[in-house]
């Protein structure tokens, strides 16, 4: 598959204070590509960049053949963006809005008309057509804002965290745009988010970054299997490095590490986890376990702790998921 | 080619927008016009009352003569609009009008006056005034010996030409229809001369004001070329707090941001607002001109010219205000805000709130003259003023509209400077 973007080495500084610290990824034509990472991560300038809004420090972008500096008019007709905001004229109406998008994008006529009725279709919005955008519900609003980024039927469609503030029943006829998108005309998607369920449904392949840096980047499957058969959360009263040593050595586990990270997250786990009470997690250390194997891994630290008298004050089993792959991997949360 | 598309696509939507915004619209072409109007009406009215007032002097009118003069003093007394007249057919009739009060005066025209005054001998006509009204009565005797001096030239000149002709000796062996044809056409050709010597005299008193400028027109015409074109400026420049309010919504919505990754410039994105709301202020211009001119009889001046000159320089000064308000507020709020103060406080010190002639501070001289002068508003109206009022060309306009662009290139330069895109 040829490659339709590349990104080498792009660095976004303000002042001293850099953004965006050298990433470099590339996506082939055809695939939906997720940018995972939380709030503030740095994934909008990265896109941002990409799409010609804002000015690299350093690196390049290469869409379609075409370097984002020196073709930016090549490059900006190849792209389409779906901003984070809801970038729209809210006293015009949906088919007006997408009109003017259309022909920022030179299309006129006939084949503008088509495309607005093309794109109303894909978002399911042709009978609220020329209703004013102001009038809509906050999922409707994003499908049009979504329509406004399709109009000119880009080659590359940036989708900017699309599915914020949105209901359950517009978030799943997002998702379901943008397979067809992908499925049926051979768009491709770079699909930012902080929602790991979303990347996982949507992308074939994802990069996680956190700090203005991409931590991990691979396909879905070979991203959570970098967690083996799952990480358990052991909280402990203390935990030394000859016990860290011991619990690395028991069968099926891979490693133990002392987590860097307030005992407190532990009560949030939600529904990805399952404590053995409810109460708050006590003060003290939260040892980090990658198992092979989860259920015997447990079964074999409890078996150590028993052995050596020492107090389990709290166990958490994370799921293996692209939210265990980043709290493994930074020590953080997605949506802190 | 592309470009210009583009801008044609912004125009267009962005006019969409602005006719939509209906609070906006009636701000910018309703309240000027309602406002004109509750000044101008009662002007108008005024001045009608006093018109009227003026011509209700009741007189009686006597005419006792057969001749040609006679009837020629009926025709004129009649043709005065100060004056009432009634004719009477006696003398006793007219003086009974007088006695009772229905009339200020009578006038009685002799029986022997067209033949007194084609003898040349001394003649007079008689006013008979109501004692109880001395001041309307010397009107009637001021506008009688008004009337009487024109007749009388007719006699004088009438006169002149027979004794010349009989003294000359030419009519010694004329007839008495050669004689008569003679002295009609000597006359008519003196008089149509005399006509024309009025009409176009050689020797003219004019008024002047102060400043030496040439005062033309009714006063009420005059105060209207202010009164209107000022509301019309001080609303053009409204369109300020709505240029920048809209395009830090725009900023504020990520419109801007999705635009900035399409192709088409960001000068074009604030060339296209800036076209789109100049197309605004020139119809705010048209509109209350057009109404003003309709309803009551406002001056346009001589030179469209130099109105449509006027018209874009305010308008490109407007938007250029707005664009700098934009970049200098922080959110679109206080850019309205903003704005709107603005155009109060410049229309007030440019002397673009016309509440009476008396705030026509830009052809004032002191520190309200001065402040006046810095103001976009001072010039836009001194400018329709000497358009409408002055009958102004447009190259004598022109020194304002240069300084109303160099005020909005100003605007615009800092604007360009300032303002952040995304």
């Amino acid at each position: 598959m040829p490659v339709i973007l590349e990104v080498e080495n792009l660095v976004k500084k303000y002042g001293d204070y850099e953004v965006v610290k050298g990433v470099s990824f590339s996506v082939q034509e055809g695939e939906v590509f997720g940018l995972l990472g939380p709030n503030g991560a740095g994934k909008t300038t990265i896109i941002s960049m990409a799409t010609g809004v804002l000015a690299p420090t350093a690196g390049t972008v290469r869409i379609g053949g075409y370097d984002i500096r020196r073709d930016a008019r090549q490059v900006k007709r190849l792209n389409g963006l779906v901003p984070q905001d809801l970038a729209l004229y809210p006293s015009l109406s949906a088919r007006s809005n997408l009109e003017f998008f259309g022909r920022i994008y030179g299309l006129r006529g006939r084949e503008l008309k088509e495309r607005v009725e093309d794109v109303l279709r894909i978002v399911a919005l042709t009978e609220r057509a020329d209703k004013p955008v102001e009038t809509f519900s906050g999922g409707m609003k994003r499908r049009v804002n979504i329509a406004a980024g399709l109009v000119h039927q880009p080659r590359l469609l940036f989708l900017d965290e699309p599915t914020v503030g949105v209901d359950p029943q517009s978030r799943n006829h997002i998702f379901e745009s943008v397979m067809r998108l992908n499925r049926e005309r051979g768009m491709s998607i770079i699909y930012t988010s902080h929602y790991m369920e979303e990347v996982e449904l949507l992308c074939c392949r994802a990069a996680i970054i956190d700090q203005g840096q991409i931590i991990a980047l691979d396909t879905i499957k070979n991203l959570i299997e970098l967690l083996g058969g799952g990480v358990i959360h052991v909280g402990l009263p203390r935990a030394d490095d000859a016990t860290l040593a011991e619990l690395s050595a028991l069968p099926a586990v891979k490693e133990a590490s002392l987590l860097p990270m307030p005992g407190a997250a532990l009560a949030e786990a939600g529904s990805l986890a399952t404590t053995l009470d409810s109460q708050p997690a006590p003060a003290g250390s939260i040892v980090q376990v990658v198992a092979e194997h989860s259920q015997q891994a447990v079964v074999n630290i409890i078996g150590y702790l028993n052995q050596r008298d020492i107090p389990l004050t709290s166990l958490e089993i994370l799921e293996p998921n692209l939210e265990s792959v980043f709290l493994h991997l930074t020590g953080k949360k997605l949506r802190e | 080619m592309v470009g210009m598309r583009n801008l044609v696509s912004v125009v267009w939507k962005e006019i969409q927008l602005i006719v939509r915004d209906r609070g906006g619209l009636g701000v910018l072409f309703l309240l000027p016009v309602l406002m004109g109007s509750l000044i101008a009406g009662p002007n108008v009215m005024y001045a009608r009352e006093s018109e009227q007032a003026a011509i209700l002097l009741e007189v009686g009118l006597v005419n006792q003569d057969q001749g040609p003069y006679g009837v020629e003093i009926v025709r004129a007394v009649r043709g005065i609009k100060e004056l009432s007249v009634r004719l009477h057919d006696s003398v006793a009739e007219a003086e009974e009008s007088v006695a009772q009060g229905k009339a200020t005066a009578a006038i009685v025209i002799p029986a022997d006056l067209s033949a007194m005054i084609e003898a040349y001998l001394p003649v007079s006509i008689e006013v008979m005034v109501d004692p109880v009204e001395p001041e309307s009565a010397s009107i009637v005797t001021g506008i009688m010996n008004h009337v009487v001096d024109e007749v009388a030239i007719w006699g004088e000149v009438q006169h002149g030409i027979r004794s010349i002709l009989e003294d000359s000796g030419i009519l010694r062996e004329a007839s008495e229809g050669q004689r008569r044809a003679l002295e009609a056409q000597s006359l008519g050709v003196i008089m149509t001369t005399l006509g024309e010597m009025r009409r176009n005299p050689l020797i003219a008193v004019v008024s002047e004001d102060v400043a030496g400028e040439v005062i033309g027109g009714s006063l009420l015409g005059q105060y209207f070329a202010y009164l209107f074109p000022a509301f019309a400026v001080m609303f053009i420049f409204f369109i300020v707090g709505m240029v920048s309010s809209s395009l830090l919504s725009e900023r504020e919505t990520g419109v801007l941001r999705r635009l900035s990754a399409a192709p088409i410039s960001p000068g074009t994105v604030i060339a296209g607002k800036m076209v789109a709301y100049m197309i605004i202020a020139c119809l705010q211009v048209v509109v209350l001109l057009t109404l003003a001119k309709a309803a009551f009889d406002m001056p346009l001046g001589k030179s469209p010219v130099g109105l449509a000159i006027v018209t874009l320089s305010v308008a490109f000064a407007a938007t250029a205000l707005g664009l700098l308000v934009a970049a200098l507020a922080k959110t679109p709020k206080q850019a309205d805000s903003t704005g709107m103060v603005l155009g109060f406080v410049l229309a007030g010190i440019g002397g673009a709130i016309p509440i009476s002639p008396s705030t026509m501070f830009f052809r004032s001289e002191g520190l309200m003259g001065f402040l006046s002068q810095l103001t976009p508003h001072g010039h836009a109206v001194k400018a329709f003023y000497g358009l409408m009022a002055e009958n102004a060309t447009a190259v004598e306009v022109l020194p304002q509209a240069a300084i109303l662009l160099g005020m909005a290139a100003l605007f615009f330069l800092v604007a360009r400077w300032r303002f952040r895109f995304v």
